[in-house]
């Protein structure tokens, strides 16, 4: 099946060969004229949008100051404007987020492909990517309302006994917090990576599996030495679209991390409450006409820059994975 | 090493190592098996929840009744949900029919137009599917509601045409993509201006693919909170006129979520049941396209 | 599912000496039809045994019985016996990657392991089972390299990928590759059917010398490949019933000369296919 909201149209194959010519003719000018023109009014609110941001955001850059970057002190109330603890914020909860998502999401994908009866499989898959079709708004009642008190009252304290108190499982375990976050990122982010994983498992050739078992692997070789290394890029692809996805996640993240606080003003522990660039600007909009406002453009800013480049820098490790075969 | 040595070290490596790989590729398929159990749980966990505590609230009244707010006297009196009921349609059903004919439009250009600038437009599409939602919010509250000082309904509808009009562009793109060339030059040999080709024979062609695309869109639409949470003010009367305020059943989550009362926060699960199964009824919509598109 | 036949035959009784691989009555079913039936017949040592016919007549089915590979799918039963020097591999307590080892297989198009280097891809069964000696891994990649004649192209690009090798020298890395674990059997699944004439009569020739180190068992539907390679030759066709049947079963001298079914004849003329 089709995951249709992540497809490219660069990898349907068929060739635009025959469309080029069509219009050297020149023909049906109404027509070229009306496309062109939506195109460009598209094209003018895209500028439109990255100027307003950037428009936007420069008195926030002048109110703060340098102290974006350099001050690690975050109070929106009190004008402190130090984005450290936003961006930690933002940096652990999608890298733990990832790290429980995607050996699950892989695995769960694998378990799809090769434990279940094929007529069962469409049903399976279904069911595991249900998740993705929940909304954020929902992830967040149930964060709150459902996983708060469960990490609150068992999950964390358990941690804690288990590490003994040592860091990063010391002090209050409120059930809110970074820790939370994480856990219910990585519920959101996993069936990205088992549909896409799933996606690119079954296409691998079943010669291949064939020919390492005419060799004499045992299944759980197949997997691990033939299957995954040739599914890597594919692999790849799916963790940069939930890495893309953790890091703008705003809602479900707002209502479940507690905030920066002054008890908790870097989130240095796993218990920890914080907040991320995406769910501050949620949090804070209520301000945004004040100058203080402008600042939280620069958080969106911030933000953009960092999901572009997480983007590329996973697209060009795919090119890169490509070219490699070719 | 000659070759009866060789064959002879081989099998009996073979066998000696039988044992230790068969017990590593079976716990290894235990890991994986783990992994989807694994990944079950929240799943469960949520439908648990919503359907557990989201269940008794569905009632007529709750449904067309509006949001009133607690008292002190009165605290568990907070009404229905009608007014967001009536609010999510009205902007939803509003970004749509922007949507639709903007992204059909759109991905059409894409399709036939080969210039630079088209390429740049395509690629600020692509890259706006992976933008945080919030940024389209924090857009439209500058650009209008600062403006004109007033929150509307419509502005949340123009907040999510950000969100939708990329996810079906992309995906009508890869539609008409998908039509054989063959077709194409077929009704061109007949003697079929480009414009006529594309609405008699591309489009219908692309049809299934299209739907797929809308449906889901919508279906990601109708959760969407950050977006249209700052834009569309509040109403607590179940009126239609997008110039007003308007509620939808996500913003009433988040306030509700996020307010002070228990009741409130409670009857969130009873919104939350409502909502999935209005995302879910579309979601699955769109499979059946998907379905369809396959058949072909 | 008729069965003229069904008496269990005691291994030993009436295997002849040389023969390495014997079917007994071997019939592949999916989902309770049978793709092939009661095919019985022996492989001698070191000899190249081809099996011909027209397609649909169950020649890659039956072939893949002989290394269980049909447990990968679904739905799929074989019945009979199949036995490697006398025992039953469908019965054996020897383990089933074991066994395998024994047999090796090369497909109809070559599947060398992608993401893995000419080297790491020959010797790739050996490290399965866990070989881990550098010496005997470099030895064993230059001899299995060698009787599949690719010694000399490749001996200076061993960590390259194999995918940067034409098709005909993928299909002899694969060959390479099942060689590098000392089969006794090689299964060979119309293995120049997707390549060009020149790759397709170097692996020819590279198979009739194979047999001097291992049995092989090939499925043609290139008949002329058949006459050109093989010494012995079963010649299946498919039933009304659609389900496979071997017709005749001798020396390829006497299958194409003077076949002792009309059938056989038909075919060997080229008057079906």
């Amino acid at each position: 099946m089709a995951t249709t909201q992540f497809d490219s149209p660069a990898e349907h194959g068929v060739p635009a060969a025959g469309r080029e010519r069509k219009f050297s003719a020149g023909s049906d000018r109404g027509y070229r004229f009306t496309l062109y023109g939506i195109v460009t009014v598209v094209g003018v609110i895209v500028f439109y949008f990255v100027y307003v941001l950037i428009k936007n955001s420069i008195p926030g850059w002048r109110f703060a100051g340098w102290s974006i970057f350099t001050s690690s002190h975050w109070s929106f109330g009190d004008n402190r404007f130090g984005v450290l603890p936003l961006v930690m914020g933002t940096v652990l909860t999608t890298f733990f987020a990832l790290l429980l998502a995607v050996p699950v999401g892989v695995g769960a994908a694998l378990a799809i492909v090769y434990l279940i009866p094929r007529r069962l499989r469409l049903v399976v898959s279904s069911f595991v990517e249900l998740l993705a079709v929940v909304p954020s708004i929902v992830y967040g009642v149930w964060g709150a309302l459902v996983m708060a008190t469960f990490l609150g009252n068992k999950g964390e304290p358990w941690l804690k006994n288990l590490a003994h108190g040592a860091w990063p499982f010391n002090g209050a375990t409120p059930g809110y917090g970074m820790t939370l976050g994480a856990i219910v990122l990585a519920v959101m982010i996993m069936p990205i990576v088992t549909a896409i994983s799933r996606d690119v498992i079954v296409a691998v050739p079943k010669e291949l599996t064939e020919g390492a078992l005419s060799l004499g692997a045992t299944r759980g070789q197949v997997i691990r030495r033939v299957i995954l290394p040739s599914c890597k890029t594919g692999i790849v692809g799916a963790v940069t679209l939930a890495t893309g996805r953790a890091l703008g996640e705003t809602i479900a993240l707002a209502t479940v991390l507690g905030g920066v606080t002054s008890q908790s003003p870097l989130p240095d522990r796993a218990f920890a409450t914080g907040s991320t660039l995406a769910a501050e600007i949620a949090i804070d909009f209520g301000s945004i006409t004040g100058r203080a406002g402008n600042v939280l453009f620069a958080l969106a800013l911030i933000l953009m820059v960092i999901v572009g480049a997480v983007t590329y820098l996973a697209r060009s490790i795919i090119r890169r994975n490509q070219r490699q075969f070719q | 090493m000659d070759s009866a040595t060789r064959r002879e070290y081989i099998r009996s490596t073979s066998a000696r190592s039988y044992r230790r790989r068969a017990i590593y590729s079976r716990l290894y398929l235990l890991a994986i098996f783990v992994a989807l159990l694994i990944a079950f749980v929240p799943l469960a966990s949520i439908l648990q929840n919503v359907i557990g505590h989201g269940l008794h609230y569905i009632t007529w009244s709750y449904l067309t009744t509006s949001q009133q707010l607690p008292s002190i006297v009165s605290p568990n009196n907070i009404g229905g949900i009608g007014n967001a009921l009536a609010g999510t349609a009205i902007v939803d059903l509003i970004a749509v029919a922007i949507s639709i004919p903007l992204a059909i439009l759109l991905s059409m250009a894409m399709f036939e137009l080969r210039s630079r600038w088209v390429s740049a437009v395509r690629a600020a599409v692509e890259t706006f599917i992976g933008l945080p939602s919030i940024v389209f919010g924090v857009f439209t509250y500058v650009s209008l509601v600062l403006t004109t000082h007033q929150f509307r309904a419509y502005y949340g509808s123009l907040a999510l045409c950000f969100i939708m009009v990329p996810v079906m562009t992309i995906n009508a793109l890869a539609a008409l993509e998908s039509v054989p060339d063959t077709l194409i030059e077929a009704g061109l040999s007949l003697g079929l201006r480009p414009s006529r080709v594309m609405l008699h024979i591309v489009l219908p062609a692309a049809r299934a693919r299209v739907f797929t695309g809308i449906f889901l869109a919508f279906s990601r639409a109708v959760g969407e909170t950050a977006p249209i949470l700052f834009v569309i003010g509040a109403s607590q009367l179940p009126s239609l006129d997008p110039g007003k305020q308007a509620t939808t059943l996500p913003s009433l989550m988040y306030n509700y979520l996020t307010g002070s009362y228990p009741t409130q926060r409670d009857s969130c699960w009873g919104i939350a049941l409502v909502l999935m199964v209005t995302v879910l009824f579309f979601n699955i919509l769109s499979r059946i396209f998907v379905a369809r598109t396959n058949q072909q | 599912m008729e069965s003229a036949d069904t008496q269990v035959v005691a291994a030993s009784a009436d295997v002849p000496a040389d023969a390495v691989v014997s079917l007994r009555d071997v019939s592949v079913l999916f989902n309770n039809k049978a793709a092939v039936r009661n095919v019985t017949f022996d492989v001698a040592a070191n000899k190249i045994t081809s099996l011909i016919g027209p397609s649909g007549s169950g020649k890659t089915t039956l072939l893949r019985a002989i290394n269980r590979l049909h447990e990968l799918t679904h739905g799929a039963t074989v019945t009979g016996q199949v036995l490697l020097e006398g025992e039953n591999i469908y019965e054996s307590s020897v383990p089933i990657t074991v066994l395998r080892s024994r047999i090796g297989m090369v497909f109809q198009r070559p599947n060398p392991f992608p993401t893995m280097s000419i080297f790491d891809n020959v010797v790739s069964g050996l490290r399965f089972i866990g070989i881990k000696d550098k010496d005997f891994l470099a030895e064993s990649a230059e001899k299995a390299l060698t009787e599949a004649a690719l010694w000399d192209s490749v001996k200076d690009r061993m960590k390259a990928p194999a995918a940067t090798l034409s098709g005909g020298e993928q299909q002899r890395l694969c060959i390479a590759r099942a060689m590098a674990v000392e089969p006794e059997v090689l299964l060979m699944d119309e293995p120049t059917a997707s390549l060009d004439p020149v790759s397709t009569q170097q692996i020819e020739e590279l198979t009739t010398t194979l047999k001097k180190f291992v049995t092989i068992v090939i499925v043609t539907h290139n008949m002329q490949q058949a006459h050109r390679i093989s010494d012995n030759c079963a010649f299946l066709l498919m039933a009304e019933d659609r389900t496979g049947e071997l017709i005749e079963f001798d020396t390829t001298e006497k299958i194409f000369n003077d076949p002792n079914d009309s059938r056989t004849l038909d075919y060997t003329l080229g008057r079906f296919g």
